[in-house]
């Protein structure tokens, strides 16, 4: 398996280990956006949310709420912000779906991303084309 | 209530629906990021991701899996990013926790935060006062 994920999960790459359980690892990212940025993954490999089961899903994203918290208390910060990329056109680099934590700071300057409008009638248009695919 | 978001789901104030079930209603944003954003709420006024049940959790993320799947054969992009903000400091603007679906195509030049490195040390540092409290 040419997973890096993969291989720190095996421990064949080391880590700044946070949590682990049966089916979820989380690490500290060694480029972190701001420090104790970390980094959720089911043990597993799965590419993206497609392919991760639902229940595999929901375990995983317990885990970060927990590690959230941890991360908010004890590393002094005020907020986090949770965020997972999903295919590389998302700016997702490693083929195996992580969510990353990201702690925050009041005035810490990361901005979200610019919002737009629709034009008349644009809204509708896009929301059929989901409307048909939801289940 | 003063709630926006709670607004919306009552039906108080229209909005682009794209899904509900018991526990999770999803609309668009309409000031979007890019065409398609949408926001999932749970249904129950929770201000923050540390005040849901599991339960509630779980089923606002698997709306999430759902909604981004259609998104894909729906609207024929080929991934979204996922997003939710705690607290103020997070940009949260809206005090009832929701997440973001954002469409995204090659070139649409949202770029991520820029991320450094750590200094000797400073990981191990972090990483001790997390553990402590596991």
């Amino acid at each position: 398996m040419d997973c890096l994920f993969c291989k720190i999960v095996n421990k064949e790459i080391p880590c700044h280990k946070v949590f682990e359980d049966d089916k979820v690892l989380a690490f500290l990212d060694i480029a972190p956006v701001n420090p104790g940025h970390v980094l959720v993954i089911p043990k597993n490999h799965y590419q993206n949310l497609e392919e991760i089961p639902e229940q595999e899903l929901c375990s995983l994203i317990i885990i970060v709420k927990k590690i959230g918290k941890l991360i908010k208390e004890n590393l002094g910060y005020e907020g986090y912000n949770v965020s997972e990329n999903n295919d590389p056109v998302a700016g997702q680099v490693i083929p195996h779906i992580h969510f990353h934590i990201i702690p925050r700071k009041n005035g810490d300057g990361f901005e979200l991303w610019k919002q737009g409008k629709y034009l008349p009638g644009e809204a509708e248009e896009v929301l059929k084309k989901i409307n048909n695919m939801v289940l | 209530m003063d709630c926006i978001f709670c607004k919306i789901i009552a039906s108080d104030i229209p909005s682009y629906k794209v899904y509900e079930d018991d526990m999770v209603y999803a609309f668009f944003d309409i000031l979007p990021i890019s065409q398609g954003h949408t926001i999932i709420v749970s249904k129950k006024h929770v201000a923050d991701i540390e005040g849901l049940s599991e339960e509630e959790l779980s089923a606002m993320t698997k709306a999430v899996k759902k909604i981004g799947k259609a998104m894909i054969e729906g609207l024929g992009v080929k991934g979204y990013s996922v997003f939710l903000d705690n607290k103020s400091a997070a940009n949260q603007h809206v005090p009832h926790v929701h997440f973001h679906l954002v469409p995204r195509a090659e070139g649409d030049g949202l770029e991520r935060w820029p991320q450094s490195g750590y200094g000797e040390g400073e990981a191990e540092f972090c990483l001790k006062k997390v553990q402590s409290k596991l």
